[in-house]
C-alpha cells in the first residue's frame, strides 16, 4: 500500500521524461500559411490606400466644385455651350411668345386686361413664364459672378423639372379644359416644387410688369403697333442673348486636358534612419543612403482647373552603405550568398579587414497622384497626395575596401513588389501658355520594402518641364 | 539570437526568425499537443493552428510572463478550440472507486503511456491532462472547458478510472502473454 500512489501522478511522473518531435511537413505547412496571410495583407492595403485617394478627391471636391460642374473634361463642354443656347433661345422664344401675348393683350385695347392676365396667370403663362425665368436666371446669372451662378446649379435643375412639367402642362392646355385641370395639377405638385414655381412666377410677373410698356402711341394702327413693338422687342432682346453667350463663353476658362512631365530627382532613401537591417549584429554599424538621380515621367488629366490626377513611371534607385562592417563572424541573415561566398571566405580575400557593404536597389515605380492647385499665376503651387507600386529591378550586395569590392549576392528579404505613400509639394513658373517648369519636392513613406524591416522613407525633388498637349 | 530580439523579429514577420522560433519550441509544444490530442495527427494539426495563432499574435505577447508559458497556454487553448467545435457530451458516472496504483503497475514505454491518454474520451482526456500534467485547477478548468467545477471533478475521476481499467488489462494480458511464453 505504501507504493501506492495517484494514478494522475504517476502518469506525470512518467510523461515529463517524454520527447518528441513533429514531422518535417508541419514547418512546410505552417511557413506556407504564413506566406499566404502576408500576400493577403496586401489586398487591405490596396483597400487603405484607394480609400484614402478617394477620401482626398473627396476633401478636394468643394474647392473645385465650381469649375467641376463646368470644367470637367469628360462632359462636352460644346454640349454645355449647346445646352444654354438652347435655354438662351428657348428664353428668347418664350420671351417673344410672351411679348406677342403681351401685344397681343395690348391690341385688345385694354391695357387692365394684359395686367390681370399678368396676375394670374394661366397654365400657359406658367410654362411660358418659367422658361423666361429660367432664360432670365441664366443671364443674369451669367451677369453675376461665378459663385452665384454654380450655387444656383442644383436650383437649375429644379428649375428644369419644373420646367418639364410646365412645358407639360402646356401641351395640357392645348386641349380642352385646360387650365382648370393645370390648376388642380400644379396644386397637385410636390410643396418644394410648389415653391419655387411661385417663385419663379413671380420673378417673372414682377419682371413682365417692369417691362411692360404701354401703349401710348395711339396715332398708329393696330397692325403698326403690332410689328413695331414686335420689331423693338428683336432690337432689345437680340444683343441680350448674344452678350449673354460671350458672357458664358467667357465665364468658361478653358484649359489643357492633359500635359505630360518628365523629371530629375534628387533622391535620398533611408530619411531618419541611419541602421543597418541587413542583421541584426549591424545594429551598431553605422549605415547611410547616398543621394541617388532618378528620372521618370507623367501623363496628367485635368479634372477641373485646380484639380488633376496623373500617372507615371520612373526608375528609382536606392543605394545605402554599412560602414566598417567585421566579416569574422557567421553569415548575416539578410543577405543571399552567391554560390562558395561566405563571411569566411570574404575573411580570407580581405585579409580580414572590416569591410563597407554596399546596398544596391533599383525599382520600376509607377506613381498614381493627384495634385490640387493651391496658387495658380505666373508662378504657382500645389499640393500632391497619391501612391505608388514599386518593381524590384536591381538588388546587389557588394562589400568595398580600398577601391576594391566584390559582389557577394542580394539581399533576401526584399520584396518584389513594394508600395509607398506620396505627399508633398508643387512648385510651377510658367514659361509659356503650354510649357512650365516644376519643381516638387516629395516624401514616399515605403510601407514594406522588405520582409519585417523597418519602413523607410524618401525624399525626391523632381525638377523638370511639363508641357500641355491641348487647349 | 537571445529570445527578445528573435520575438522582435518574428514581430517584423521574418521568415528566418520564425523559423527558429518554431525549431526552438516545436517539441515542447508537440508533447504538450499529444496530451491533448487523441493521436499524432490531430498533435500535428493542433501545433500548427498554435504556431499560426503565436505568430499573427506575436506582437500581443507584452513580455510580463514567460514566452513559453504564452505560446503553451495558446497551444493548449487551441486543443480546447476543437474539442469545442466537436463536442461531445460524455456520460459522466458517479461509480467512485479507488484510482491509486502502485507505480510497477505502469512500468509501460513512454508511447503506451502516452497512447492510454490519448485513448480516453476527448473531454476525460482534457480535465485529466490539465490537472494532473499542466496544473491547471478545476476552478480553471471548469471556465476553460465551459463546464462546472463539478463536472471537471467528475471527469478527472472518471479519467484516472478508466486509465485504472485500461492499466490493469494491459497487466493482465502482458501476464497472459508471458504465462504462454513460458516466461
Amino acid at each position: 500500500m505504501e507504493n501506492k500512489k495517484d494514478i494522475g501522478k504517476a502518469f506525470r511522473d512518467k510523461i515529463d521524461g517524454l520527447d518528441k518531435s513533429p514531422s518535417p511537413k508541419v514547418w512546410d505547412s505552417i511557413n506556407a500559411e504564413l506566406k499566404k496571410k502576408k500576400k493577403r495583407r496586401l489586398l487591405p492595403f490596396w483597400i487603405k490606400t484607394t480609400g484614402i485617394a478617394i477620401l482626398f478627391l473627396f476633401l478636394l471636391l468643394p474647392f473645385s466644385t465650381l469649375e467641376w460642374s463646368r470644367n470637367f473634361p469628360f462632359y462636352n463642354n460644346n454640349k454645355t455651350d449647346a445646352t444654354e443656347k438652347n435655354n438662351t433661345s428657348n428664353g428668347t422664344n418664350d420671351n417673344n411668345s410672351s411679348t406677342t401675348n403681351s401685344t397681343d393683350t395690348s391690341n385688345s385695347g385694354n391695357s387692365k386686361i394684359g395686367h390681370e392676365k399678368i396676375n394670374s396667370p394661366t397654365s400657359q403663362d406658367n410654362a411660358n413664364s418659367s422658361d423666361n425665368a429660367s432664360a432670365r436666371n441664366s443671364i443674369s446669372s451669367s451677369e453675376k459672378s461665378k459663385i452665384t451662378k454654380f450655387k444656383s446649379s442644383n436650383a437649375f435643375q429644379k428649375k428644369s423639372k419644373i420646367k418639364a412639367l410646365a412645358q407639360n402642362s402646356s401641351k395640357a392646355a392645348k386641349s380642352k379644359s385646360k387650365k382648370s385641370r393645370l390648376g388642380n395639377r400644379s396644386s397637385e405638385k410636390a410643396p418644394f416644387e410648389k415653391d419655387v414655381l411661385s417663385q419663379t412666377t413671380n420673378t417673372t410677373i414682377a419682371e413682365n410688369q417692369r417691362n411692360y410698356i404701354p401703349n401710348t402711341e395711339t396715332d398708329l394702327t393696330p397692325a403698326e403697333k403690332k410689328k413695331d413693338s414686335l420689331k423693338e422687342k428683336k432690337k432689345e432682346k437680340k444683343p441680350e442673348v448674344k452678350d449673354e453667350k460671350k458672357t458664358v463663353k467667357d465665364s468658361v476658362k478653358p484649359f489643357s486636358k492633359f500635359y505630360v512631365f518628365g523629371y530629375v530627382a534628387p533622391t535620398y532613401y533611408g530619411l531618419f534612419s541611419n541602421k543597418s537591417s541587413l542583421d541584426s549584429r549591424l545594429e551598431n554599424n553605422k549605415s547611410s543612403a547616398e543621394f541617388t538621380f532618378n528620372f521618370g515621367g507623367y501623363i496628367g488629366v485635368n479634372i477641373t482647373e485646380r484639380l488633376n490626377l496623373r500617372l507615371g513611371a520612373s526608375l528609382s534607385k536606392f543605394n545605402t552603405t554599412t560602414q566598417n562592417v567585421n566579416f569574422n563572424t557567421s553569415n548575416f541573415e539578410n543577405i543571399e550568398y552567391k554560390p562558395g561566398i561566405t563571411n569566411s571566405s570574404i575573411v580570407a580575400q580581405f585579409n580580414n579587414e572590416n569591410l563597407d557593404i554596399r546596398e544596391e536597389y533599383s525599382f520600376l515605380e509607377i506613381p498614381f497622384e493627384l495634385k490640387y492647385t493651391l496658387l495658380d499665376k505666373k508662378i504657382g503651387m500645389e499640393v500632391i497626395g497619391g501612391i505608388s507600386t514599386l518593381y524590384l529591378n536591381k538588388n546587389t550586395i557588394e562589400v568595398e575596401k580600398n577601391n576594391q569590392s566584390l559582389i557577394i549576392g542580394k539581399r533576401s528579404d526584399l520584396l518584389k513588389v513594394h508600395f509607398t505613400t506620396n505627399f508633398g509639394a508643387g512648385f510651377y513658373y510658367k514659361i509659356s501658355k503650354n510649357l512650365r517648369f516644376n519643381a516638387e519636392p516629395i516624401f514616399k513613406y515605403h510601407f514594406n520594402p522588405s520582409e519585417g524591416s523597418p519602413k523607410k522613407i524618401s525624399f525626391g525633388l523632381q525638377t523638370g518641364l511639363q508641357y500641355n498637349l491641348n487647349n | 539570437m537571445n529570445l527578445e530580439s528573435l520575438i522582435k523579429d518574428c514581430i517584423r514577420q521574418k521568415s528566418k526568425a520564425q523559423e527558429e522560433l518554431y525549431n526552438r519550441y516545436k517539441d515542447i509544444l508537440f508533447v504538450l499537443s499529444l496530451k491533448y490530442c487523441s493521436n499524432e495527427a490531430e498533435a500535428e494539426d493542433n501545433l500548427h493552428n498554435a504556431f499560426i495563432e503565436i505568430f499573427t499574435n506575436i506582437k500581443k505577447y507584452n513580455g510580463s510572463g514567460s514566452f513559453e508559458g504564452w505560446i503553451k497556454r495558446i497551444t493548449i487553448n487551441k486543443a480546447i478550440d476543437s474539442y469545442k467545435k466537436s463536442y461531445q457530451m460524455v456520460p459522466i458516472k458517479d461509480d467512485f472507486q479507488d484510482t491509486l496504483i502502485e507505480e510497477k503497475e505502469i512500468d509501460f514505454s513512454l508511447d503506451t503511456i502516452l497512447s492510454l491518454i490519448q485513448e480516453l474520451p476527448t473531454q476525460y482526456r482534457l480535465v485529466f491532462s490539465l490537472y494532473e500534467l499542466d496544473d491547471y485547477s478545476h476552478k480553471e478548468i471548469a471556465q476553460m472547458l465551459e463546464i462546472s467545477e463539478n463536472t471537471s471533478k467528475s471527469n478527472l475521476h472518471r479519467a484516472k478510472t478508466i486509465l485504472k481499467e485500461k492499466i490493469k488489462q494491459k497487466n493482465s494480458f502482458q501476464n497472459n502473454y508471458n504465462i504462454s511464453n513460458g516466461e
